[in-house]
Parts: C-alpha cells; sequence; structure tokens
C-alpha cells in the first residue's frame, strides 16, 4: 500500500496560475522519498499539504490509504521537523518533546519513558531541562528529531530540516538519518534542494519542477539513467555535459537523438584504456580547478561546445591541448523534447 | 581633562531636564510633606503630624481602599478584556484594521472630553444608557448618583478609554508570535485554549508585563474622571488618592498634608513595582 497517495492534486496561491497541477503521485511505504527541485518547484507544498498546514485547491490526498479530507494536522499520525525546527522557545527541551505526547493523551509512565528514550538516541540527555536558546544549532536540530520521532508516527516529514547548519554538521546529521531510517523503519519524505542529501539518504527521489514530476526512481537510476536533460542537468556536480548531438560528429549515430550527454566524471584522459566504439574528443582546456581529491577541467572542444571534466587522484594536467575519452556505455541521448532515448546499439549499465 | 568633561556636558541637557520637572518635584514634595504651609504664609516645620493625621483619617482610608478597588478593577479588565480583544483582531484583514483603529480612538481622545460624553451617556434622567435599558426594560440606574454605583461607573469609563491601547499592543505581540509556531503546535494536536495557554500566552508576556506595569501606575494616578464627573462623591465613595491630593492642595491649601498624600501614593507604586518585578519578571520569557 502507498503510504502517501495524490490524486489530481492542484493547487493554486490566491488567484494565480496553480504551482501544481493535476498531480498523481504514490510515495511507497516504508520508503525514504526525498523531493528534490529547485525553489519554487512546489516541493515544500507539496509536503505541507500532506501535513495539512497548506490547503489544497483541488484533489485528493491519502495517507495509509486514509482521505485526508477534513483531518486535522494532528490526527494525521505524522511527525514534521521543520527547516527553523519551530521548536517552542518558552518550553524546555524536554517539555518541547512532552507537549506532543500530552496532547495526545499518551500515558505519563511511557511520555516518561520515551522521552528518555528519544533523549539518549540523539544525545540531548544532558539538556532535557535547558531552554532552545541556550542551545547550538546542531542540538536545536536534534531536539526538532527527537520531539518528531517520540510521537512514533507512521510518517515523518522533513522540510529542508539541515538547511540551517554548516557543512560539517550537515554531513554528521545526514549519515544520522540514514541510521535513523534504518532503525524506525517507517516512512520518510524528506524535501531539500540540495542533490547531495537527495542521492546520500533517499531510497527514491522525486525530482519536481513548475509542480511536475520530472524523474521519481532511485539515487542510482536518477543519476544513471536521468529521464530527460533537466534531471541530467541537475543532479551531478558539476552537471552532466548536454550538446547538440550535430556538434559531435563522432558520436554514435542513435535514431531521433538530437542531444548527446554524459557526466563529467565517466570521461576518462588515459589512452590505453580505449576500446572499440570509445567516444574520442580533443579540446583546449580553458580552466582548472584542483579540490584535493578531484580536479575539475572546463574544456572548449568547438568554438560552441564546452565541456567540464572531472577526474579523481590525478596529476593535474597542463594548461593546453588535451585528448580525452567516454565509453559509449556512458552515453546519454535525448529526442527533440528531451527526453531520454533507451538507445540499444550499446548495453546500457 | 577635557576628554573626562565630555560625557558629561553631553547628558548635561536630558540631566537638567530630569532634575529640574522630576528628581526636583519628588525630594520638594518629600520635604513639604513635613511642613503646614498654606502657600501664602510661612512654612512651618510640623515632623510627622502630617502623616499621623492621615492615617487616622477615616477618609483617607476610604480613598485608599476606593484607589486599590479601582486599580483592581481597571487593570484586570481592560488587559483581560485587551486580550480578547487582541485574539479576536489579529488576524489581518480589512476590517480588522478598521476595527483595531476604531478601538484605539478613545486613547488618543482627551480624559477631559472623554469624562463629559460619559457624564452625558451615564446621565440617570436623560442619558443614553438608561434609554436602552428602558428599551429592554430595566429601571434606570443612578450610575453617578448611587454611592454603590458610581465607582463602577469610573471603572467603566476607564476600562472602555484603556482597552485599545491594550489591544493595539497586544495585537503587535501576537502577530510577533511566529506562525510556524502554531504550525507545529498543530501537527502536536495541541487544542486551541492549550495552544493560547502555552504558546501564545509566554510568547506575548514581555508584552504583557510591560502593559500590566504601565496599567497600573496609570490607574493608581486617576484623576480627570473622577474631578470632572463625581469630584470623589456621592460620599466619598468615588475619591482617589490623586483627587484628594488635589483636593487637600487646592481646594483647602493644606499644601503640606497633600504633599504627605503624595509621598504614600509614591511608596505604593514603588512597592507595587518593585514587588511586581520579583515577583513576575522571571515567569516573562524574552527572547
Amino acid at each position: 500500500m502507498a503510504a502517501i497517495k495524490f490524486e489530481k492534486l492542484t493547487k493554486a496561491y490566491d488567484h494565480n496560475a496553480p504551482v501544481i497541477q493535476n498531480l498523481d503521485l504514490e510515495i511507497e511505504e516504508g520508503s525514504f522519498t526525498v523531493l528534490l527541485g529547485a525553489s519554487g518547484c512546489g516541493k515544500s507544498t507539496l509536503l505541507r499539504i500532506v501535513a495539512g498546514l497548506e490547503e489544497k485547491t483541488a484533489g485528493t490526498v491519502y495517507i495509509g490509504g486514509e482521505d485526508m479530507e477534513n483531518v486535522e494536522p494532528g490526527d494525521r499520525h505524522i511527525s514534521m521537523v521543520f527547516q527553523n525546527y519551530a521548536l517552542y522557545p518558552t518550553m524546555t527541551v524536554y517539555d518541547n518533546i512532552d507537549f506532543g505526547l500530552k496532547n495526545m493523551k499518551v500515558p505519563v509512565d511511557e511520555r516518561k519513558r520515551r522521552i528518555a528514550d528519544v533523549a539518549e538516541a540523539v544525545g540531548l540527555s544532558d539538556f532535557l531541562d535547558r531552554k532552545p536558546k541556550n542551545l547550538s544549532g546542531g542540538q536545536r536540530q536534534r531536539v526538532a528529531l527527537a520531539r518528531a520521532i517520540a510521537k512514533e508516527p507512521q510518517l515523518f516529514l522533513m522540510d529542508e530540516p539541515l538547511s540551517n547548519l554548516d557543512a560539517k554538521l550537515r554531513a554528521q546529521i545526514r549519515t544520522d538519518l540514514i541510521e535513523l531510517y534504518r532503525k524506525l523503519n517507517t516512512t520518510f519524505v524528506y524535501v531539500t534542494h540540495d542533490q547531495i542529501e537527495a542521492l546520500s539518504m533517499g531510497t527514491t527521489i522525486i525530482l519536481l519542477r513548475g509542480g511536475e514530476v520530472q524523474h521519481m526512481g532511485s539515487p542510482t537510476e536518477i543519476y544513471e539513467r536521468p529521464a530527460n536533460i533537466y534531471t541530467a542537468k541537475f543532479i551531478g556536480s558539476p552537471p552532466m555535459n548536454v550538446f547538440d548531438v550535430a556538434h559531435l560528429t563522432s558520436a554514435p549515430q542513435v535514431l531521433g537523438a538530437k542531444h548527446i550527454g554524459f557526466r563529467p566524471e565517466k570521461i576518462f584522459l588515459d589512452k590505453s584504456a580505449v576500446q572499440d566504439g570509445d567516444l574520442t574528443l580533443h579540446g583546449d582546456i580553458l580552466a582548472r580547478e584542483l579540490l584535493g581529491d578531484q580536479i575539475l577541467y572546463k574544456v572548449k572542444i568547438n568554438p560552441v561546445t564546452i565541456v567540464n571534466i572531472k577526474t579523481f587522484n590525478e596529476q593535474p594536467l597542463d594548461y593546453g591541448h588535451i585528448e580525452f575519452y567516454i565509453k559509449a556505455q556512458h552515453l546519454s541521448f535525448f529526442d527533440d523534447r528531451e527526453r531520454r532515448i533507451d538507445w540499444g546499439g550499446i548495453n546500457e549499465i | 581633562m577635557k576628554s573626562k568633561i565630555r560625557p558629561y556636558l553631553m547628558i548635561a541637557p536630558a540631566m537638567i531636564i530630569l532634575g529640574v520637572f522630576v528628581i526636583y518635584p519628588i525630594i520638594y514634595m518629600n520635604y513639604l510633606s513635613f511642613f503646614s504651609w498654606n502657600m501664602m504664609g510661612s512654612m512651618k516645620f510640623v515632623g510627622f503630624d502630617n502623616f499621623k493625621t492621615l492615617i487616622s483619617n477615616k477618609d483617607f482610608h476610604q480613598v485608599l481602599g476606593n484607589t486599590f478597588k479601582f486599580v483592581f478593577w481597571t487593570v484586570g479588565l481592560s488587559v483581560i478584556l485587551g486580550l480578547c480583544a487582541a485574539l479576536y483582531l489579529k488576524a489581518n484583514t480589512k476590517i480588522n484594521a478598521f476595527l483595531q483603529g476604531a478601538i484605539f480612538v478613545p486613547h488618543i481622545v482627551s480624559l477631559v472630553s472623554i469624562s463629559f460624553i460619559w457624564m452625558w451617556l451615564m446621565d440617570s434622567q436623560y442619558g443614553l444608557l438608561n434609554y436602552w435599558l428602558g428599551l429592554i426594560g430595566i429601571d434606570p440606574i443612578r450610575w453617578l448618583e448611587d454611592p454603590n454605583v458610581a465607582m463602577t461607573s469610573i471603572i467603566i469609563i476607564s476600562v472602555w478609554k484603556s482597552i485599545g491601547y491594550n489591544t493595539l499592543i497586544l495585537v503587535a505581540a501576537m502577530q510577533g508570535v511566529p506562525e510556524y509556531l502554531y504550525q507545529a503546535a498543530s501537527l502536536d494536536k495541541s487544542p486551541k485554549v492549550t495552544t493560547f495557554f502555552k504558546i501564545t500566552l509566554p510568547m506575548i508576556s514581555p508584552s504583557l508585563f510591560f502593559l500590566v506595569l504601565m496599567n497600573l501606575i496609570a490607574a493608581f494616578k486617576i484623576f480627570e474622571p473622577v474631578y470632572i464627573i463625581t469630584n470623589g462623591g456621592p460620599l466619598n465613595s468615588t475619591n482617589t488618592l490623586v483627587n484628594m491630593i488635589y483636593e487637600e492642595g487646592f481646594v483647602f491649601y493644606k499644601i503640606g498634608y497633600a504633599s504627605s498624600i503624595g509621598v504614600v501614593l509614591m511608596l505604593i507604586l514603588s512597592v507595587c513595582t518593585v514587588l511586581y518585578f520579583h515577583m513576575l519578571s522571571r515567569r516573562v520569557h524574552y527572547r
């Protein structure tokens, strides 16, 4: 059964054009689903509609098979972690976690046990009598998580919960969240604009653009076989190199292909590894960035085409003319409507 | 040397004004309270005689009682009603913006005008209030002539005047409570009443704390409606401390005696303020 199901969902603010129109979507039970997209794509709106914090304009939302029409947010068996955590500033950490449990009429002993457990799990046991203002950003974020976990919900909703943290903490809490997901075994719906978060944590990624699903699939699939150019260019850093196939006469001929694409990190520079059918390109290095474990090059292969290359653990190349290669199975082709073509010529990964 | 003087020179204008108009009058009032003086003849030192007379004066006991009664009901009602009005008006709609403005109007009108308006409204024979009561079959009330009712009438007038200001401050405070807290509360299945007492009230506590103190001080100093509408009557039932100071000082010219009442008022206010801060300030949540 789907944890969440949208049927012909439409959302418009006031009299403006809808941000989401006629969306049909199912989020699988027990999945860690990431709603990914640039700002304004409707991902937060979608999450808030699930939570009941936002009114939908039309359509139906089901949670656990149940129509959510007229169901109050508090009765949806969900927990939500807000971007700014939304901790109650006047309450202690203990009361912040306890507030929801008390309202849900959980018995006192049970409440105490849950709070002790959850505080232990997120490492807040020593901070239970502190107010949020006396906590660091990372600690607040953990209070928000603790508050969500203690309610033992059917569904976890998270609205960019890591975006207010510094990079180091973000990486740490990311792994904490993966652990948490594996331990709790419930459905997570996670909103972010950060592809690293999406790829690292999600079991399913839904890439949204203008309220429409661009691609829904596993992180591997979305990375390896993007459904369209938008997805190809959204995922990856730097994004996939995509250009008009007409600019590359040496590329394999694929019926209906208008665009060709390949990921910067799939490019290799070692000529001895080249096999039959591999694509060979050459051009001038315009810029070189040394990033420690990786090196980025910006290479101009013809007057209108620039290719990004990413290599790992190799000696930096000098500026000048270089030759580089791509395995045929790492090529993607897109038609004139920018949709992926599953070309049969060479086996895909 | 020059640099040491400069900061004092900078604050000198403010300090001089404060000294002349605030500190000196307070000291002088305390000084006067130990004298017998009718503003014309010579001042005669009488020690604590003014205070002794005051303490044994039955009228003063009544005035003190009246003042406390007035303060309790005026502050209580105007803050609680202000809170209710603010809860109703906090939603940002066009009608509410108008209503907020309308409810604020009494605050900007002079108390003297308000007193006259209410005097007419509460006139026992021709007043609008009794006319309305008559329409629904209630006997006319002697709003300002009945010693058992007159203080209530004064309280009604004062509450009516101060509600608008309280509402405005509290609406601003409530609108400052972030929306996401209410969203988090709704996800936490919080009933409306719980949300109010556990989230709204603590969040607006600094404003509320300030407002109660300001209302308290203003209420202790009530004068205009009493002087204009009832002049302390009937049977001293609406007389308050400041009205008594005025009477003793500028009607009977007992300046020393009036000053001693002023000293008592000052002491009451100081004690109230200190107690208030001591008891409540720790319960106020400052972000």
